[in-house]
């Protein structure tokens, strides 16, 4: 019997993660602030089996609101066995480089809303001293790249900010799962051409349920993106820093 | 909404769309529609009624959600763009069963909707349509159609097989039926020749649900396995196979897929597989075993290929079928897969449904431009003389007389066929409608 919190809940990814787990031990509850994708998301999670379904309407951009957020999420589920956050942007670099406004709010739901929420999580599991904290952060937090380091650099932040809380959390019985996606064919990258390396959200979707039963700390997925950042993380500053990435 | 490429099975060179894809169903909206637009499923159609070249389409893969079972009363209620693999993982689960399903599972809802598809059981069940409790159709005026035998009736019949014309089909209520497990009992013939293959068909109509055969063309006389099942009883448990599902990422060499290796393959095909096999296998092994190979259509290379899908009442099937194989002898083209089916007397519900009483064979073909062309004009003369018709889900260049030669009552479709919707398969076929 899990109690499974999502945040974020409308994100393609997320929706398929949340499927994988409908059956009649499981209870889910679904956070996110479109309100129409929200109802026809927990009615069909309603039908494909949960025991129980509910939902909030929630911005995350709203920070100052976290603390009571997460306090709602808890009493509504009793305890938390695993949460997925999900919710993000993905600016385009060159707006943002033009528009530092921008700039701040998309560092401020893709970064500080994320660790304020990880920050609240993290003191209620450390008193319950088991579940599993998960959340997709992307291969492009691993380098910076002149094509997207805005987003990356919040994805990158979030990234060494789970290793921190995984490091606290050692001894607690808690998984703390950081996804690193590469490209995945969902609302965000509509408008993006798609090649050979694309996949679908419900492979990110299976990969993240069973990093979660093997108690895995960080995932790339697909596979092939481990190799593909290694051999990233390797190119010379010096030679990275001329290359059009 | 962004221009992206969309092409068919066929695997002809794909082409841009101006595609709306809604989050959801209340974000379906008609303001960024231009000229014209068309409902886009899974692109498991081989020609062009799921597209409109340069306009826009409404891409539903993210209308997929369940929005109600009803166990006891064999109903479910899903959005259009579920796709039948992903019902059926559901389905089976709680042992309930499409009534209708095609070839690949790869499909949407709305896409079997609008195609009417049938399945290995048409001569017991009739075809999809027969299986639907109601429908909610959305009009570019904004309407929403709730459509059902007793309600909204001529948009029902005329949305069924509808090709997508008469608006967006936004959920779909089917009726199910009962099932004890995942399996399906299978028997394979092997036949020696057209005519045992069709005794075969009327020997086994009654006591098989699902019937169907697959033909050898390149051996004289054509050799075939026959094969028939019935979803099996008891507490049993089938593997799948979709565990080991391999794809083909890009298009193959013209080379690859040629005379010679399609032989060879039909051959050890032929000669595998027992002359007279029983079998317990999963649905997914029975029904779809081309599915193990995702995108197998891209084995035809980059020309793409044609499916030639016709139906002709059964008195006249032996001799159409022999000038079927001297039109394709005359015009030299290989025919790389070739499937006969019966059809049993039900009627359709839709006013342009493709299912009606006869034999219906489909027929692959590379694609070989004006060669291939010509070959499926002969053939549309022997079909329409032996009062056929030609499939428009198989279809990608049909012309306007073979259209109405064999949807006679498109007339009346018209009147409830939607303004702004169209296709490139309507565009060719509506002259003189
Ligand atoms: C390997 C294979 C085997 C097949 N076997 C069979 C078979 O045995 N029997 C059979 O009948 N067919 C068969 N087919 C054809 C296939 O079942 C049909 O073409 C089916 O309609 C494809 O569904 P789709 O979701 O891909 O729809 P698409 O091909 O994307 O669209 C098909 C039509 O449906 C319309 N449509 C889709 N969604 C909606 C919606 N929401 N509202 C309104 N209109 C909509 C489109 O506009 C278009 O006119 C087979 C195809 C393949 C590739
Ligand atoms: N797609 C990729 O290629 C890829 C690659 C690596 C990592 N990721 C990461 O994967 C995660 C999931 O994204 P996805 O690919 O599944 O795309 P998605 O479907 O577009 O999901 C993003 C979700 O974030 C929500 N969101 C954005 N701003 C919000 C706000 N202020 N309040 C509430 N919700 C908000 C969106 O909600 P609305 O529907 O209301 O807008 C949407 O549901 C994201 O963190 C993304 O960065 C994606």
């Amino acid at each position: 019997m899990s109690k499974i919190l999502i945040l974020g809940a409308t994100s393609a990814i997320a929706e398929q993660f949340a499927r994988l787990y409908a059956c009649s031990e499981n209870e889910v509850l679904l956070v996110a602030r479109n309100a129409d994708s929200l109802e026809e998301i927990s009615q069909d999670l309603n039908v494909r089996g949960y025991s129980k379904t509910s939902s909030i309407s929630y911005d995350f951009s709203d920070v100052e609101k976290a603390t009571n957020l997460i306090k709602q999420c808890y009493e509504t589920l009793g305890n938390i066995d695993i949460v997925l956050i999900a919710f993000g942007t993905l600016p385009d670099q060159n707006e943002v480089s033009l528009d530092s406004n921008a700039m701040h709010k998309e560092i401020l739901l893709n970064y500080n809303s994320i660790v304020i929420l990880l920050n609240e999580l993290a003191n209620l599991f450390e008193k319950q001293k088991n579940g599993t904290i998960a959340v997709i952060s992307s291969v492009a937090g691993d380098r910076g790249r002149q094509s997207n380091y805005v987003y990356g650099s919040a994805k990158g932040g979030i990234s060494i900010f789970m290793q921190g809380l995984r490091n606290r959390l050692a001894g607690y019985n808690i998984q703390i799962l950081t996804v690193k996606p590469g490209f995945v064919i969902t609302p965000m990258t509509d408008s993006f051409e798609k090649g050979l390396l694309w996949v679908g959200p419900d492979k990110i979707a299976r990969d993240i349920k069973k990093a979660i039963n093997k108690k895995k700390d960080v995932l790339y997925t697909p596979w092939f993106w481990w190799w593909i950042m290694l051999i990233i993380r390797f190119i010379p500053e010096k030679i990275f820093k001329k290359m059009k990435l | 909404m962004k221009t992206s490429l969309y092409t068919s099975w066929g695997n002809k060179k794909a082409v841009p769309h101006i595609a709306i894809t809604p989050a959801n169903v209340s974000a379906v909206s008609f303001s960024d529609v231009q000229h014209s637009t068309i409902a886009y499923g899974q692109g498991r159609s081989y020609g062009d009624v799921c597209l409109n070249a340069n306009g826009n389409l409404f891409d539903t893969q993210r209308l997929d959600r369940l929005v109600d079972y009803d166990h006891r009363k064999n109903l479910i209620t899903c959005q259009s763009g579920v796709i039948l693999r992903d019902l059926l993982l559901f389905l089976t689960t709680k042992n309930k069963f499409v009534s209708v399903s095609p070839g690949t599972s790869q499909v949407t809802v709305g896409g079997m909707v609008a195609n009417d598809v049938h399945g290995k059981n048409h001569h017991k069940v009739g075809s999809f349509g027969n299986h639907i409790h109601s429908l909610t159709l959305l009009r570019s005026d904004g309407r929403i159609l709730e459509c059902s035998e007793d309600e909204n009736t001529e948009y029902f019949k005329a949305t069924i097989g509808g090709l997508g014309l008469t608006g967006l089909i936004l959920t779909v209520t089917l009726r199910l039926k009962n099932v004890e497990n995942n399996c399906i009992e299978i028997k394979s013939i092997k036949t020696k020749d057209i005519n045992q293959m069709l005794e075969l068909f009327e020997e086994t109509d009654a006591d098989y649900e699902y019937t169907v055969s697959w033909l050898d063309m390149y051996s004289r006389p054509q050799k075939g396995i026959f094969s028939c099942g019935n979803h099996a009883s008891g507490e049993i448990k089938c593997s799948s196979s979709a565990a080991w599902k391999k794809t083909i990422p890009i298009n193959a060499p013209e080379w690859l897929l040629n005379r010679l290796t399609n032989k060879v393959f039909n051959q050890l095909y032929y000669y595998k597989s027992n002359s007279r096999a029983h079998d317990v296998a999963s649905y997914q092994s029975f029904f779809y075993p081309l599915d193990k190979i995702e995108y197998w259509n891209r084995l035809y290379g980059k020309r793409g290929f044609y499916q030639y899908q016709f139906v002709v009442p059964y008195e006249e099937f032996l001799s159409v079928y022999t000038e079927i194989l001297n039109i394709i002898k005359q015009y030299d083209q290989p025919v790389y897969l070739a499937v006969l089916k019966k059809f049993g007397e039900i009627k359709s519900m839709g006013m342009l449904s493709f299912p009606r009483a006869g034999y219906t064979l489909a027929m692959d073909f590379p694609s070989k431009g004006e060669a291939s062309l010509k070959m499926f004009k002969a053939f549309d003369l022997v079909v329409m003389n032996a009062g056929g018709a030609v499939y428009p889900a198989k279809d990608a260049r049909m012309s306007h007389d073979i259209f109405k030669h064999s949807f006679p009552r498109v007339e009346e479709f018209s009147m409830y066929k939607d303004n702004l919707f169209c296709s490139d398969f309507w565009r060719r076929v509506e002259q003189d409608v």
